[in-house]
């Protein structure tokens, strides 16, 4: 599309601030069955999400069909959408901050790559699972994923940046079976070269299926509960719009208020930090054009700031965070995260399990779409690890929820570990140990 | 958007290398979504779906690609680089594309397409206004709005050559009431595969006011404490349980690999002799309902348990080939960028022999599970868990106080032997259901139905 045109156009039309959001993607994923490629998908898209003032209102419209054709329909659903709403607060299309963060974001050209070897690569880990253990009776998904997206922001304001990003994902998940019970988990690995680490990747997946074969419930009442820093991240990854300056403008978050209060206990460090190199994904902006930067969100249990974008700083009278982000190609701009993780401590995870009498180690939850509410930041989930005696892991635990508030147990840490990682979905933890929660089981 | 001659054409260069089936999923979407929050009108956005999918079987080998290029030479290129990963002998198929006339079961009379925002925008404060003024604690009340029109053009090697068109609408609503710094939130949507006409013909006001209601309610609520008891599982979305708990693993994507806890077993009890459950996909103008799949197969109504006996899995063509047995009319896909496989349409249990008011005063002590959130489930150990959003304490056959944050656990072989008191009040509830081909709109469905023990989860009770 002639994005010049469509600028020219729009302006004609009374849109006198208009922006296009373009992402073109390639992606490859190869799933294998059984020694057997199953299945094998090839994509190459391309969309556009243009976003534009009218009467000093914001439209949104996305389009996929990327021919000049379609800026007439733009056009007039930008009018459209953009003279529907009611709401007073000021809209921005941004012209561009003064300096950028300079990232080192190399990866590998994935297409480059003989297919062959990624299949290789998929019947290597395949086999290295069933290997490992007998009682491993399946391996499922085991799959090989690729994706190369160009991202691109115009606006009439001037503004134009760009960014290129490719990375591959290696996954599986094992199903083992052991005197009639079944268990089943699976784990990935990413990177943005191809030098993927199959035979750990087998490891982790045969010991995450196998350690929980026999597992079985725990009597229902509080226990001090250690979660493994993978699973901490997906309770942070539940409850971050709490710190949202949109949930905020809409009266969604407890927060809504309480900018330099006190909220949790002095230990809880968290930082958003969109540059940081120990993740994998970072930003130098958001999807506004603001330049992105680092932040503590909570120092020591105090909360210093909510997270923003243009549009909810601007109500709140204070600056853009850079967090102008969108769930997807589609979505109007909202505000998000970008690398938001709980500051580690010096303790090992080992340290963190001897010192518990009793109690329970997480090491998995499942229907975080469902059991959590980031609005009243209560939750209850289904879980599994390991039942903790005197300073030892003593059994497999499984079928049981662990019920809390996402600030009440903030306040409750007792103990926060020193093995922080990041996760894909850009949030990061260590493992963390919580004085008393709630576990509801036989 | 395709025509006839460059379809076939494709298809053709397809099957170059071996390939025993090809199919192009094209389809234009025009997708609406209105936000109004705090009174205003928030947000308003249009999409655009437009692209195409190309699939090549080999047996059960798939091969799979999508582009936004709906051009002959964007797809034709994609056909041969598709092509290229296979290398068998190549079969000699020949085929003429011939047009076919879908027969629309689930049409609108109030067109999205025609449809002012203006119009809209009157459904969404009449629910709003419901919600808002039901109490003095509802601080917030967030109604969205979505219309989707949908055509997809589908063409395969097998001759056949058909459009479909699809409307569904979607008003959800979010309620969130406060009081001395605790907030509650209670959710609830209809939905449809028809015209705006269904708010025409629901009770917006009723609607606004019930979640209103649940939120206050649920905002006074007592901890649900956690123990394993006798649970009632009330009607609509209650079939969330037969969703989670079953449906899923009856769909071919894990039975074909062995990877259901109901791998064969058909003809087998897998679940208490009261039990009858269905797949329907013909339902008119249900939010889960299609003229045909996105095969281009015509739905029907699959019949899943029959006196606590499997009669059917749902499958699609690619796994029907690996089972060796029919498909049912329930291949499904979000949209063009993702191949379709085997997804549920609406599913539910079938009315039983009790009424709702005997299925409370025959329990003793255990919780009534109002409104059910959403849940998932892991297929090869059929582990399960459910959110309840609005519960009571059932005592001495009486409902009792209300329970706030509970949550079901169990294994969905289990529950389904242990379903011991079925209604005869079956309704809907219209959830999106998110699986390997997207998220798809789907209903539950069921009568109140009573499980002889669940593990329930919660926050409340011993410290």
């Amino acid at each position: 599309m002639n994005f010049k045109l469509l600028i020219e156009k729009a302006k004609l039309a009374g849109i006198n601030e208009i922006e296009i959001y373009s992402e073109h993607n390639e992606g490859l994923k190869i799933t294998l069955f059984e020694a057997k490629v199953d299945k094998y998908v090839l994509s190459n898209t391309v969309g556009l999400a243009v976003r534009g003032i009218y009467c000093g209102k914001m439209g949104y419209v996305s389009v996929e069909n990327v021919s000049d054709d379609s800026i007439d329909f733009i056009i007039n659903k930008l009018i459209e959408n953009a003279s529907t709403i009611t709401s007073s607060e000021k809209s921005f299309i941004y012209a561009g901050s003064e300096n950028y963060p300079k990232l080192n974001n190399n990866f590998d050209d994935f297409s480059l790559v003989d297919p062959q070897k990624k299949i290789n690569l998929l019947l290597q880990l395949e086999s290295k699972i069933y290997s490992l253990d007998s009682r491993i009776t399946k391996v499922a998904s085991c799959s090989y994923s690729e994706t190369k997206v160009k991202t691109t922001i115009v606006n009439s304001k001037g503004l134009n940046l760009s960014k290129v990003d490719g990375y591959a994902f290696l996954s599986a998940s094992a199903v083992a079976k052991e005197n009639g019970d079944v268990k089943s988990d699976g784990d990935y690995t990413i990177s943005k070269m191809c030098d993927f680490n199959v035979d750990e990747l087998a490891s982790k997946i045969v010991k995450r299926t196998v350690s929980l074969l026999n597992a079985t419930p725990v009597e229902s009442k509080s226990y001090p509960v250690i979660f493994e820093n993978e699973v901490f991240v997906d309770l942070l990854s539940a409850f971050e719009s709490m710190f949202s300056g949109e949930a905020a403008l809409k009266n969604l978050t407890m927060l809504k208020d309480k900018v330099g209060q006190k909220i949790v206990n002095d230990k809880v460090t968290l930082i958003d930090d969109p540059l940081t190199s120990l993740s994998f994904f970072n930003n130098a902006f958001d999807d506004e054009g603001v330049a992105c930067l680092t932040k503590e969100v909570i120092s020591n249990g105090v909360l210093n700031t909510l997270l923003h974008n243009l549009k909810t700083a601007n109500a709140f009278n204070v600056k853009s965070t850079g967090n102008g982000f969108k769930a997807s190609l589609n979505a109007p701009i909202s505000v998000s995260s970008n690398n938001l993780y709980l500051k580690p401590g010096t303790t090992s995870l080992n340290e963190l399990i001897a010192s518990t009498n009793e109690g329970l180690f997480i090491t998995s939850l499942q229907g975080l779409h469902a059991g959590v509410d980031p609005v009243s930041g209560n939750f209850s989930l289904q879980s599994s690890g390991f039942l903790i005696e005197n300073g030892k892991i003593s059994r497999p635990v499984t079928l049981i929820v662990v019920s809390g508030n996402f600030l009440k147990m903030l306040n409750e840490v007792e103990e926060i570990g020193k093995d922080l990682i990041f996760t894909p979905s850009q949030l990061g933890s260590p493992s963390v140990k919580i004085t008393s929660l709630a576990v509801s089981g036989k | 958007m395709i025509s006839k001659q460059h379809a076939k054409l494709v298809l053709q260069n397809c099957l170059t290398t071996g390939g025993d089936f090809a199919e192009i999923f094209a389809e234009n979407t025009i997708g609406n979504s209105l936000e109004l929050s705090s009174g205003d009108i928030s947000r308003s956005n249009t999409v655009n779906t437009y692209g195409a999918g190309i699939r090549i079987l080999h047996e059960s080998q798939e091969v799979y690609g999508y582009t936004n290029d709906l051009s002959f030479d964007g797809l034709n290129k994609l056909a041969l680089s598709l092509a290229k990963s296979f290398d068998y002998e190549v079969n000699s198929i020949k085929f003429e594309l011939l047009e076919e006339v879908v027969n629309n079961k689930h049409h609108n009379i109030i067109d999205p397409k025609q449809t002012s925002n203006e119009k809209k925008i009157k459904y969404m404060i009449e629910t709003y206004e419901a919600a808002k003024s039901y109490h003095e604690d509802i601080s917030q009340a967030i109604v969205t709005l979505l219309d989707e029109s949908q055509d997809v053009y589908i063409f395969n090697s097998e001759g056949r050559m058909l459009k479909d068109s699809r409307c569904h609408v979607r008003m959800s609503l979010r309620v969130v009431a406060s009081k001395n710094g605790v907030m509650q939130v209670a959710t609830d949507s209809i939905g449809r595969n028809s015209g705006f006409e269904i708010f025409d013909n629901s009770d917006l006001k009723t609607f606004g006011r019930e979640v209103a209601e649940s939120a206050v309610t649920m905002l006074n609520a007592e901890e649900m404490v956690g123990q394993s008891i006798p649970v009632v599982i009330h009607n609509a979305f209650g079939g969330v349980i037969l969703h989670e708990a079953c449906g899923h693993l009856l769909e071919a994507t894990s039975v074909a690999k062995g990877l259901s806890v109901f791998t064969n077993k058909l003809g087998e009890q897998i679940a208490s002799s009261i039990v009858n459950a269905t797949d329907d996909g013909t339902l008119t103008n249900s939010w889960g309902s299609l003229n045909v799949d996105d095969e281009g197969t015509k739905t029907k109504k699959n019949v899943l348990i029959e006196n606590g006996v499997l009669k059917s899995y749902l499958v699609d063509k690619r796994n029907a080939r690996k089972m060796k047995c029919d498909i049912t009319g329930s291949s499904r896909r979000q949209n063009y960028r993702f191949s379709p496989t085997s997804r549920m349409t609406n599913t539910f249990f079938e009315n039983g022999q009790s009424t709702y008011d005997e299925i409370i005063s025959n329990t003793k002590f255990g919780l009534f599970a109002k409104k059910m959130g959403g849940g998932s489930v892991n297929p090869a150990t059929g582990e399960f868990n459910f959110a309840v959003n609005e519960g009571y304490m059932i005592i001495d056959g009486k409902i009792s106080y209300p329970v706030k944050g509970a949550t079901l656990v169990g294994s969905g072989a289990e529950v389904l032997k242990k379903i011991d008191m079925i209604g005869n009040n079956l309704s809907f509830g219209h959830g999106m259901c998110g699986s390997s081909s997207g998220s798809i709109p789907t209903d539950v469905g069921q009568p109140t139905i009573r499980v002889s023990s669940i593990t329930v989860g919660g926050r409340g009770g011993k410290k």
